[in-house]
């Protein structure tokens, strides 16, 4: 196994491990490993343990929340774990350290019926990276968060003896599951029922299923080793559909009638961008991608999923009807069918974050420690109007560059903040403190799909109560009682 | 004012193998798509008809499902499209599948520009525009990165070359052959797509065309493939696997090393 030790020589040598998506910096740690069996995994477990260093997990480092970033002690990368085979029951077994690209890229040549429905985004994630994080991304409008595909996972706890937890073996019954290797566990008992797309705390739900327990756990239960996955079926067509209403009142009229015909138009995914962000694109804009239309006001981006052609024509008609309805004229829509064509209005969606990444490392090497700050907050959907208006003079009241974009069909938006100076900076946290308070007000979550890392975590007491948070605390020692894994994640934040 | 967009169906290239053994390439499988020059033909004519009305004719000369490339244009907003196919165009080089562009060029009648693009991904020769101009005995303006100004029997556009830009005045009708660099193609509009998919496509075949046997397809083609070889690669790669900072490391190793220029 391949082991590196010296802060200096983790400078030297693979340096990489010390930064991720967040843009934090100031990680650092003694040592690294790359194991690739369960056995070099629980070996380096015991070394760390006999040199009393704690061990943060890392995957593909893609986190936006920082959570794979070390503050001392050992980190253990993922990224030598790469099996990856199909299973007789149709699922897929992926090594933790298998990226999504990978796995895409081997499930089409294994079958070209099947895909993997969670798709986060970022390719370069990995299969255990987003099982730790539940990650999402905005096809889990449909097809829900990586959670709905998780069949079974080996994890090696912090005990260093290795588990496999499938569905439907071990289930909690009224808080509380009893496991012959993990002893009994205890869920605390919540004030309210924790929103559909969460990912702040422990999933907890009183008879939950053990799997989704270590789900969203984002390394703090234990590393996960493999995990055996459910593929769907493909569909037969695909369209994605790019509206631009000319003024905010069609937009929301717009998005609330394609979240009651979601059915009717096989609604895959339903998203947002705001006006700020057309102007920063168009502004912006990416040599061979097209700009937004002159007078859009914002855009609802769209996709459609059908069984056959005729299926999706029908779709297309009734949204050809809501453009008559809501007077949009032509050139405001853009569809895509063709790979070529989809691709291109994918590259459209994913030009934003990154235009906004541009900007931020121009701005940091003018002033260095600048970072973009982003919010993921989500809210019942039917409330999203509100929320967002609510976002936008929070951030106008402080004088913040900013823009809006998200999983608007699942409630869900990332107001993401480009501060100019460490003043704006401080702003910024506010901010987000801000906008997270307005979520749970609503209804929502603080953290809807990137975790709690280091970055949200502060915001863990906004939306539960102590006696919760120290009830998830009790669950995490019950497992790793002297706090071995991820020693920077801290469920209730610094305190 | 009236533009021909000869388009082109080509295998994505992205996806094609090569046969090791024979040295071909494997097309089956491979997903057939607009060739990606032909968009940026398309989108110059769309912007000067939208600017000076007039109209859009897409012509594809291929086997019938090559309609799926006029689909695409007609989606982007061209007005018609025409589909050349006929068993007797096949095996058609670069001077036969011109000659026959030209024809169905003639046959629309009153076109002032005839557009295509710079090269097919595939064939790669960067002729048939040339050969249509030829053939049509009309001007023609090569690698065209800015159509400046048209209309008034005139067109000036900006062609460029390796050390430079000419500007070329030209008058019409012309043919010339773009460059990414002309403009940024659009993306279909849902009406576009929807007009498309229900479109009737005319098939124009060699009696449309009013063409002799001996000008179309194989017959009509002097070129005579004698043998395709792969090109030797140059020199000889080296792949490492391992963590960015090791490969990194080792990189610089060897640039210090003197052993790589
Ligand atoms: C441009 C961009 C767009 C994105 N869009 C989305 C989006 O739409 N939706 C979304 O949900 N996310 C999105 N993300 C974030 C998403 O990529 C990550 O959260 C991802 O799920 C983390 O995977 P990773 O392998 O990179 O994990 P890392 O970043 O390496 O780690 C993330 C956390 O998981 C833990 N961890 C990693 N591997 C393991 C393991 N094997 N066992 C136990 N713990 C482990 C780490 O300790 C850490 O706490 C985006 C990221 C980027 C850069
Ligand atoms: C002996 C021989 C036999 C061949 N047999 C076949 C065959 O059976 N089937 C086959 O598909 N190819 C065949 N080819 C290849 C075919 O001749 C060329 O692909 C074709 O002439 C275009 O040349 P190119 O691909 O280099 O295009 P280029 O000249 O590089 O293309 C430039 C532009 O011309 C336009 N254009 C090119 N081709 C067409 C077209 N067909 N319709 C409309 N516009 C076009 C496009 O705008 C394109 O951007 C054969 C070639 C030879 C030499």
């Amino acid at each position: 196994m391949k082991i590196i030790k010296g802060r200096k020589k983790i400078l030297e040598l693979c340096v990489d491990l010390l930064y991720d998506e967040s843009s934090l910096s100031g990680a650092w740690c003694e040592a690294a490993a790359w194991p690739e069996t369960p056995e070099e995994a629980a070996g380096y477990f015991e070394s760390c343990r006999a040199d009393g260093l704690p061990v943060t997990i890392s995957g593909g480092l893609t986190g936006i929340a920082g959570g794979a970033l070390p503050q001392g002690g050992a980190v253990l990368s993922t990224s030598r774990m790469n099996g990856i085979e199909i299973l007789d029951n149709g699922n897929v077994r992926a090594g933790a350290g298998v990226t999504l690209a990978e796995l895409r890229e081997f499930l089409s040549r294994a079958s070209s019926e099947h895909f993997y429905p969670p798709d986060p985004t970022e390719e370069t994630a990995t299969v255990g990276g987003t099982v730790s994080t539940d990650a999402s991304g905005s096809d889990s409008f449909l097809y829900g968060s990586t959670r709905n595909w998780v069949e079974s996972l080996t994890i090696l706890p912090p005990s260093g003896k290795l588990l496999k937890i499938r569905r439907n073996d071990y289930t909690f019954r009224d808080g509380t599951c009893r496991h012959p290797d993990l002893g009994e566990l205890v869920l605390p008992a919540l004030r309210r029922e924790q929103p559909p797309k969460n990912t702040a705390g422990y999933h907890i739900r009183p008879e939950m299923d053990l799997t989704d327990l270590f789900i969203g756990s984002e390394g703090t239960l234990g590393l996960v080793m493999e995990a055996e996955l459910r593929l769907r079926r493909k569909p037969g067509v695909l369209a994605d559909l790019v509206l631009f209403p000319g003024d905010s009142g069609t937009f929301w009229e717009l998005f609330h009638t394609f979240l009651e015909n979601r059915d009717r138009l096989g609604l895959r995914a339903l998203e947002m961008m705001d006006g700020k962000c057309i102007e920063f694109l168009g502004a912006e804009s990416t040599p061979g991608l097209p700009s937004p239309p002159p007078g859009a006001s914002a855009a609802l981006p769209a996709r459609i999923e059908a069984e056959n052609d005729r299926e999706l024509e029908n779709a297309l008609l009734l949204v050809d009807d809501l453009m008559t309805r809501f007077g949009i004229p032509p050139d405001m829509v853009w569809i895509g069918l063709e790979p070529a064509e989809r691709k291109k209005i994918k590259d459209f969606r994913h030009a934003l974050p990154e235009a906004v990444n541009r900007r931020i490392s121009m701005l940091r090497s003018e002033i260095p420690g600048i970072h973009k700050f982003g919010s993921d907050g989500a809210v019942p959907p039917v409330t999203l109007e509100t929320y967002y208006e609510t976002c936008r003079a929070i951030l106008t009241d402080l004088d913040l560059e900013f823009l809006i974009f998200g999983h608007a069909g699942q409630g869900h938006l990332h107001a993401n903040v480009l501060p100019g100076n460490p003043e704006e900076m401080s702003r910024a946290g506010e901010a987000m403190r801000e906008i997270a308070r307005e979520a749970v007000k609503a209804g929502g979550t603080i953290s809807a799909e990137h975790g709690l890392g280091r970055l949200k975590a502060g915001f863990m007491p906004i939306m539960y109560s102590r006696e919760e948070i120290e009830g998830m605390e009790k669950l995490r020692r019950a497992i790793d009682p002297d706090g071995f894994l991820a020693p920077a994640l801290q469920i209730g934040g610094a305190s | 004012m009236r533009f021909v967009v000869v388009v082109k169906q080509v295998p994505d290239t992205a996806e094609v193998r090569i046969d090791e053994e024979k040295g071909t390439l494997i097309r089956e499988g491979v997903p057939s798509i607009l060739n990606p020059f032909d968009e940026y033909a398309i989108e110059e004519a769309l912007r000067w008809r939208d600017e000076l009305g007039g109209s859009v004719i897409v012509v594809t000369m291929g086997p019938p499902q090559a309609e799926a490339v006029l689909r695409e244009a007609v989606a982007m907003g061209a007005d018609e499209a025409i589909l050349l196919s006929d068993r007797a165009f096949a095996g058609a080089d670069t001077l036969a599948t011109s000659n026959t562009l030209a024809r169905a060029v003639s046959r629309i009648g009153d076109v002032d520009v005839v557009i295509t693009g710079k090269q097919a991904i595939d064939g790669d020769t960067a002729q048939t525009g040339p050969s249509i101009a030829a053939s049509l005995d009309w001007p023609q303006v090569t690698f065209v990165g800015k159509v400046r100004q048209l209309g008034d029997g005139v067109m000036v556009a900006e062609r460029y070359v390796e050390d430079g830009c000419e500007v070329i005045r030209a008058s019409l009708p012309v043919v010339i052959t773009l460059l990414k660099d002309a403009n940024t193609p659009r993306l279909p509009s849902l009406r576009g797509k929807m007009k498309a998919r229900k479109m009737e496509i005319p098939v124009w075949g060699i009696d449309d065309l009013g063409l002799e046997p001996g000008k179309v397809g194989l017959d009509g083609s002097p070129t005579r493939v004698v043998k395709v070889a792969t090109p030797e690669a140059s020199s000889g790669g080296e792949i490492h696997r391992g963590e960015p900072g090791e490969l990194a490391a080792l990189i610089v190793d060897r640039l210090l090393g003197g052993e790589v220029e």
